[in-house]
């Protein structure tokens, strides 16, 4: 849930990349990171141990401003998508409001895509929240290996796996290079505000 | 006309609506969009720039659905390094920190600001891997304090084992525990800039009533509740085991060994990455090199995991069952390992690569030769060979180890052709090079294990198959008592306080405590608590007993389902001597032995911790010596 502060007419919302492990979620966040201005984003807290993945979670602040007299700051967050630590993905979820779930196109992980996916509605659904009705976006990172000779899946076999019954936004995207990553952000920002917005009747 | 009244605040509601979401469109796509462009290499995750700065015109898309962006071709090789970094292998092989009597501030200081970092994971939440390292910090920061410190050492144990507790039962452990763990690494910190040590009493306190709270949700409900004799040894706190020393040693080599394979992937995996013909090559070895690391990581929380006893065969003492869940897991991985470079055997034949077909092949033929004795180790049970259950028969380790040794001399003789080869033919450099660190990191893989086996052979359990005479027993006397269902032997001297009443059991609680606060056993304030012990203990000033607090020592092997019955008449113990000591709650009350001349004294060279100083040795019988000086 958001953080509003309606004195300080504060808005803090909690986006949360979700996927298996290895799909790039972290990178998504250490470009953002590295790309936007420093004077719009916070520092980049990663909670993992020396050289090693993703531990716990990262945390990058985004401060949007101030739009409509409420100030606005989004929190991106990752879970570590290891499968042992099914306990942290569950203890980040905590207060979601928007989720982006990372898809690896790789041909031997779609089952870990599919299995992932319906970790996260399971988890989702005990916070009481149903994945169908929270903003999420998709995206299919790792495009740049569809042209090499490794075994991939294409986006039509992906959406066919993860978004047939959802029909969620979908991006295509590269986070090593920046393909996809703010496009995917940008809309997955927008979505969650407006109904972060819509769903505590901040407008009135 | 109400209706058009409420039209109007509608139409109102809608307009603000839709005002709102424009502006938040607008400054999300005016903010949220990259000033720069970088590139982030997927092994390493090292940032490089590649174009200075974006000219701020808009975004190439704005938005969205179903506006799939056409993915961009990686930058070219160019942007790539031509060189990965080497991994550093004079780090790799540098031997761990010896113990110092006097340790340096900065080092101390080094090693709190590690606790304090793990400490802070930990305090977002418990997971094995932070569990194992604040115990890792905590052993080094253990390794460097002097003995005489005795109450920060306490503070440490039971630091160890309130984390160790949260890691077995996370659901026991009450929200207060990561403000009394703060308490601890604070009182360490306060300690490390010479504040002292007063506070070190509260914490403990603290942190024994976590541990016990933790052990035992209930215990604080009902205080007076005397735990029944032998609760400890049924039910779900079972006693802990320890791992054979040797064996933990094999287990962190092998450790070591998958650390230095995956740092030798990692450069041939930058390697490959530098041109997508050898794609696959990359991918394969990416996922050799991920499951490597997730095996690196059970195998870690295996042998940092404490482990519960469990009725055995009574003639045996297998492996503890998470241990042996890792090792097969290992098997397991290995496999797939093999699996995974099969392909690349057979790309690599088709294509004519004959040598990498060739590197390839002996690879995986070497990843068959590691998992054939690692099955034999793991089927193999750690018996007795004579009474004592000290004596296991680690033979077969030992010789699994030194055909790994072969084995990897066989590597090297392999890879010094290849090296040749490359070194000789231009635009093979880096191939050259990454051959090079491979031979590299096996001569110090073998070079380490070498000396890793003969350091481990060299003591009584090894010797005790090759039968190696030992020296005259230096003592006349000695105390036997049965500990956990083994005869061990006792220094007299070191023996400060015995209690077969029962009475200071109850007092003391040794069972739920880690550390023993000696004052309790005061009846009265006024009782002298000097006069209740014997030896260097009974000389000690009254303040410093009053502040004393003894660890809890733990027994050497674990219960054996034929060890488990009750013990005859249960005894609680203190030794003692030079500044250290320890409690213990032995099976009976201890009895002089006469050292005969046929027993023969076999001094370990590097004593296990501070307890098993060596075994004394007649004809089959082995009877461990234990010394807390």
């Amino acid at each position: 849930m958001a953080l509003i502060d309606l004195g300080k007419k504060e808005i803090q919302c909690k986006i949360v990349y979700y996927g298996a492990g290895r799909c790039g979620k972290t990178t998504n966040l250490i470009y953002i990171h590295h790309a936007m201005s420093p004077e719009d984003r916070g520092n980049l807290l990663t909670i993992d141990t020396k050289g090693d993945r993703t531990l716990f979670f990262d945390l990058l602040p985004l401060n949007l401003g101030s739009v409509s007299g409420f100030d606005i700051r989004i929190q991106l967050y990752t879970v570590p998508g290891q499968i042992m630590y099914e306990a942290t993905r569950k203890l980040v979820l905590k207060g979601v409001d928007g989720l982006v779930f990372v898809a690896d196109p790789l041909k031997v992980r779609q089952e870990r895509n599919k299995e992932s996916l319906a970790g996260l509605s399971e988890n989702l659904l005990e916070h009481g929240i149903k994945i169908e009705e929270i903003p999420l976006v998709i995206q299919y990172n790792k495009r740049d290996l569809v042209e090499t000779s490794v075994p991939t899946l294409t986006v039509d076999e992906l959406s066919a796996d993860l978004n047939t019954t959802l029909h969620k936004e979908e991006f295509e995207a590269i986070a090593t290079n920046g393909t996809g990553v703010f496009e995917t952000l940008r809309e997955i920002s927008k979505q969650t505000v407006k109904q972060v917005a819509l769903k505590h009747r901040l407008l009135g | 006309m109400p209706n058009l009244g409420k039209t109007t605040a509608q139409q109102q509601s809608n307009t603000k609506e839709s005002d709102f979401n424009d502006k938040i469109d607008e400054a999300i796509d005016n903010l949220f969009k990259p000033q720069r462009t970088v590139e982030i290499d997927p092994v390493t995750s090292e940032v490089k720039d590649t174009i200075e700065e974006i000219s701020p015109e808009p975004d190439k898309s704005t938005t969205t659905s179903g506006n799939r962006p056409k993915p961009q071709n990686k930058k070219e090789n160019a942007d790539i390094p031509a060189q990965p970094g080497s991994p550093d292998i004079a780090t790799a092989v540098r031997p761990q920190s010896n113990v110092e009597e006097n340790p340096k501030p900065s080092q101390l200081n080094d090693l709190l600001n590690e606790l304090e970092q793990s400490f802070l994971t930990l305090d977002w939440e418990v997971t094995e891997r932070g569990v194992a390292n604040f115990r890792n910090s905590l052993a080094k920061i253990k390794n460097i304090i002097p003995p005489r410190h005795i109450n920060v050492l306490s503070v440490i144990s039971l630091l160890d084992s309130v984390v160790e507790k949260m890691s077995s039962a996370p659901e026991k452990v009450p929200p207060s525990a990561a403000k009394t763990l703060q308490k601890g690494v604070v009182m360490l910190k306060d300690f490390a800039i010479d504040k002292g040590t007063e506070s070190a009493a509260a914490v403990i306190n603290d942190l024994q009533e976590l541990t016990t709270a933790i052990a035992n949700p209930g215990i604080n409900k009902a205080p007076e509740e005397e735990p029944a004799f032998g609760d400890d040894l049924v039910g779900a706190d079972l006693p802990e085991v320890r791992i054979p020393l040797e064996l933990t040693n094999l287990l962190n080599l092998h450790l070591t060994i998958i650390s230095q394979c995956i740092n030798r992937i990692l450069p041939l995996e930058k390697l490959f990455g530098q041109n997508h013909l050898y794609d696959k090559f990359l991918n394969d070895h990416r996922n050799v090199r991920q499951t490597l690391e997730e095996e690196k990581e059970r195998l870690a929380t295996a042998l940092n995991a404490s482990y519960n006893a469990t009725p055995s065969d009574p003639d045996s003492l297998s492996l503890p069952t998470g241990l042996a869940a890792a090792i097969k897991s290992h098997i397991t991985i290995l496999r797939e390992c093999q699996e995974t470079i099969l392909p690349i055997e057979q790309l690599a034949q088709k294509k004519g690569a004959n040598k990498l077909y060739k590197v390839e092949r002996e690879i995986r033929q070497q990843l068959e030769q590691q998992i054939t004795p690692l099955n034999k180790a793991l089927t193999g049970t750690y018996h007795n060979t004579s009474t004592s259950n000290a004596s296991c028969d680690f033979t077969k380790l030992f010789k699994t180890v030194e055909d790994h040794i072969d084995g990897l001399t066989k590597c090297v003789k392999q890879v010094i052709p290849l090296e040749n080869l490359f070194g000789k033919t231009k635009g093979y450099e880096k191939l050259h090079a990454a051959q090079k660190r491979i031979r590299v990191q096996l001569e110090v893989q073998r070079k380490q294990l070498s000396t890793a086996l003969e350091s481990a052979a060299s003591t009584p359990v090894a010797r005790g198959a090759t039968d190696v005479r030992g020296e005259v027993c230096p003592w006349s006397k000695l105390l036997i008592v049965s500990w956990n269902g083994q005869k061990v032997a006792l220094l007299p001297d070191e023996l400060a306080f015995e209690d077969v009443s029962g009475r200071a059991k109850k007092r003391l609680r040794p069972q739920q405590n880690m550390t023993l606060t000696i004052r309790k056993l005061k009846t009265w304030p006024w009782s002298k608590l000097g006069a209740m012990f014997s030896g260097e203990l009974s000389t000690l000033p009254k303040a410093e007993l009053n502040n004393m607090l003894l660890p809890r020592l733990m027994p050497l092997m674990p219960v054996t389902a034929r060890d488990a019955a009750p013990p005859q008449q249960e005894t609680l113990i203190f030794l003692y001597k030079n500044g250290r000591g320890g409690s213990a709650i032995m099976d009976s009350p201890s009895q002089e032995m006469t050292v005969e001349k046929e027993w023969q004294w076999h001094p370990l060279e590097s004593p296990d911790g501070f307890m098993l100083i060596g075994f004394l040795e007649k004809g089959e019988e082995r009877l461990p010596v234990l010394s807390v000086a």
